[in-house]
C-alpha cells in the first residue's frame, strides 16, 4: 500500500528546506528546556504532580505547535480514530515490557507501598505523561526527523532523546533499558503508523509499576 | 511517496529486536525497581524543620488493629501519607507478642527531633519514631523466631541519581546511633532494613549537611556509651531494652540487629558499578548493537524498496528481406 505523506507547510519567515532543518532542531531543544523546567521546578513547593501534569500539557502543545495531528484529523473531512489494531498492539506490547521487567529484573522486588488514595491521581498523571511523550517523540519529534532525514534519523533521534529525558530522574543506569525501550516504541510508530500504539504501550508499562 | 507496507515490516523487525535489546538491558540493570518509563516524580521532601525554601509539615502516621485470637498482633502496613511515603514499616502477622488483655494494637510513625547528631556525616531528613503499642501506650515485645520488621525511609540522596548512598540508622537512648545495616530499595530515595525492633530511626548521609552549617563531632548519649562507626556491626547490649524510652519497642533481647535477615535484601551494587556513574561500557554495547538493528533495518527496507528492474526490451527481429 502507498500512500502521499502531507508535505510540509511552508514557514512564511524562510524557505521550506531550512524549516526542515530547524524544526527538529527547535523540537529538541524545546524537549530539553521543558525536561530541565521540570527538573528545577520539582524543588519548588507546589501541589504534588502537578509539575508532571504541566510537563505533559507543554509536550503537548509544543507537539501540536509544530504540526503534529491525530492521524485522522491531518486529512480534511476525517475523524480521529483508535484503530483497534494498533489498541491491540500497544497493550500487547506493553504487557511484554511488564513480562520482561519481571522476568528479567537482577533479584526480587522489595514492597514498597504508597498510599491508595494516591492511585487515581497518579494513573491519571502517569497517563498523561506517557501520551505526552509519545505525541511529542514519536508524533511531532519522529515527522520532523524523517521529513529532514529519513527513517534513520527518525528512529535514532527519537530513541536517543527517549533515553536521555530519563536520565536526569533516573540516573545514568537507565539509558540502556531506555535505548531498547525507545526503540520498541519506534518500532511500534512504524507498525502502526501513529502514536496510539507507543502510547498505549508505554502506558501499560508505567501503570503496571503501581503493582509492581 | 511511502511505502506502507515496507515501513511496517522495517518496525515489526525493530520491535522483534527491540525486545530483546530490552531483556538484555534488564539484566544489565544495577537495580530491581521495574523501570518506570514515566510518570509522576516523588512529591517534594516533606521536613520537619525545613530548610530555608523546602516544604514543612512533616506528617505522622497511626493505624489501631485488633489482635488476633492467638494473641498475636495482624498483618501491620503503616505509612506516611507523603507521595512517595518518607517512613514506612511493615510487620506480618505473629511478629509481636500481644500480651493477654491487650484490646487494641496501635502502630504509629512520628517525625521527631533528633535526639543527638549521628558519629559520622549528617541526618538525610527526618528523623521518625516508629512503634507498635498496647491500648494503654506499652510497647509489644518483638516474638522470639519472628519474620523481622522491615522498615523503609525516604531521603534525599537518591544514589541513582546523585552516587550518594544513605545509611539508615536507630537510636537507642543507651547506646546512642545503631547501623541498621539498610539497603538501598532502588527507588525514590528509599531505604530498607529488616529489624528486630522499633525506635527513633534516621537515614544518614556521608559528608557535610548542605543545608546547614558543620555539624559537631558526635558526643556519647551516656558516660560509657560509645556512638557506632559507620559500617560496624552492631550488637547492642540486652541492657539496651532497659533504658529505651516508653514509646519505642523494647529490643529482643540479645538479638543482633544486623542477624535479623531472614529475608535476604540482595544489595544493588554501589555507584561504581553503575548506580550514580555513567555506564560507558553498557550504553556503548546497546548503541552498538542499535546500530546494528537500525543498519539491518535499512538494508532490509532499501531492498524491499529496490526499483523494478526496467522491463527487457522486446527482442526486435531484424525483417527479413522481401523476396522480389
Amino acid at each position: 500500500m502507498t500512500v502521499a505523506r502531507p508535505t510540509a507547510r511552508r514557514d512564511v519567515s524562510g524557505s521550506p528546506s531550512l524549516r526542515l532543518v530547524l524544526r527538529p532542531i527547535l523540537l529538541v531543544a524545546a524537549l530539553f528546556v521543558a525536561v530541565a523546567l521540570r527538573v528545577d521546578m520539582d524543588h519548588l513547593t507546589l501541589p504534588a504532580m502537578s509539575v508532571d501534569v504541566l510537563f505533559a500539557a507543554a509536550l503537548m502543545a509544543l507537539a501540536v505547535r509544530a504540526g503534529w495531528r491525530p492521524s485522522g484529523l491531518a486529512r480534511p473531512g476525517w475523524r480521529a480514530r483508535l484503530r483497534p489494531s494498533s489498541v491491540a498492539l500497544g497493550i500487547g506490547s506493553g504487557l511484554v515490557l511488564v513480562l520482561i521487567a519481571e522476568v528479567f529484573r537482577p533479584y526480587p522486588a522489595l514492597d514498597l507501598v504508597t498510599h491508595p488514595q494516591w492511585f487515581p491521581a497518579w494513573a491519571g498523571v502517569t497517563v498523561l505523561v506517557a501520551t505526552g511523550e509519545e505525541v511529542f517523540l514519536r508524533g511531532a519529534l519522529f515527522d520532523a526527523c524523517r521529513d529532514l532525514g529519513g527513517l534513520p534519523l527518525a528512529i535514532g533521534a527519537t530513541t536517543v532523546a527517549f533515553a536521555l529525558i530519563h536520565v536526569p530522574f533516573y540516573g545514568w543506569h537507565v539509558v540502556p533499558l531506555d535505548l531498547g525501550v525507545g526503540l520498541l516504541f519506534a518500532g511500534l510508530r512504524l507498525v502502526s503508523g501513529g502514536v496510539a500504539a507507543p502510547a498505549i504501550a508505554h502506558t501499560v508499562a508505567d501503570l503496571a509499576t503501581w503493582w509492581m | 511517496m511511502v511505502d506502507v507496507s515496507s515501513e511496517r515490516r522495517l518496525g515489526a523487525a525493530l520491535v522483534g529486536i527491540a525486545v530483546l535489546a530490552v531483556a538484555a538491558a534488564q539484566m544489565m540493570s544495577p537495580f530491581a525497581q521495574p523501570p518506570l518509563y514515566d510518570g509522576p516524580l516523588p512529591s517534594p521532601y516533606v521536613w520537619l524543620d525545613a530548610p530555608a525554601g523546602q516544604p514543612s509539615g512533616a506528617q505522622s502516621a497511626t493505624m489501631s488493629f485488633e489482635p488476633t485470637k492467638d494473641h498475636s498482633n495482624p498483618l501491620i502496613v503503616l505509612s506516611t501519607p507523603e507521595y512517595t511515603p518518607q517512613a514506612q514499616f511493615f510487620a506480618l502477622a505473629g511478629s509481636f507478642t500481644v500480651p493477654a488483655g491487650t484490646t487494641s494494637i496501635l502502630a504509629t510513625i512520628t517525625p521527631v527531633e533528633p535526639e543527638a547528631p549521628p558519629p559520622a556525616g549528617y541526618i538525610d531528613g527526618n528523623v521518625y519514631e516508629m512503634s507498635v503499642n498496647d491500648q494503654a501506650g506499652a510497647p509489644l515485645t518483638f516474638a522470639t523466631g519472628a519474620t523481622p520488621i522491615t522498615v523503609a525511609m525516604r531521603g534525599i540522596n537518591d544514589p541513582s541519581v546523585t552516587g550518594i548512598t544513605d545509611e539508615m540508622w536507630l537510636y537507642e537512648p543507651g547506646s546512642g546511633w545503631l547501623d541498621a545495616q539498610s539497603k538501598y530499595a532502588g527507588t525514590a530515595a528509599t531505604y530498607l532494613a529488616n529489624m528486630t525492633n522499633l525506635g527513633v530511626f534516621a537515614l544518614v548521609a556521608p559528608g557535610q549537611d548542605p543545608n546547614a552549617t558543620p555539624t559537631p563531632p558526635a558526643t556519647p548519649t551516656q558516660p560509657g556509651a560509645t556512638p557506632t562507626q559507620p559500617g560496624a556491626t552492631v550488637t547492642p547490649s540486652p541492657g539496651a531494652s532497659a533504658t529505651s524510652s516508653a514509646t519505642s519497642t523494647p529490643l529482643a533481647s540479645g538479638t543482633p540487629i544486623a542477624s535479623a535477615t531472614p529475608t535476604p535484601i540482595v544489595p544493588p551494587p554501589g555507584p561504581g558499578s553503575g548506580g550514580g556513574g555513567v555506564p560507558i561500557l553498557s550504553i556503548a554495547v546497546l548503541a552498538l548493537v542499535a546500530a546494528a538493528i537500525v543498519g539491518i533495518g535499512l538494508f532490509a527496507y532499501r531492498r524491499a524498496n529496490r526499483p523494478p528492474a526496467p522491463p527487457s526490451r522486446p527482442v526486435q527481429r531484424r525483417p527479413k528481406p522481401r523476396r522480389r
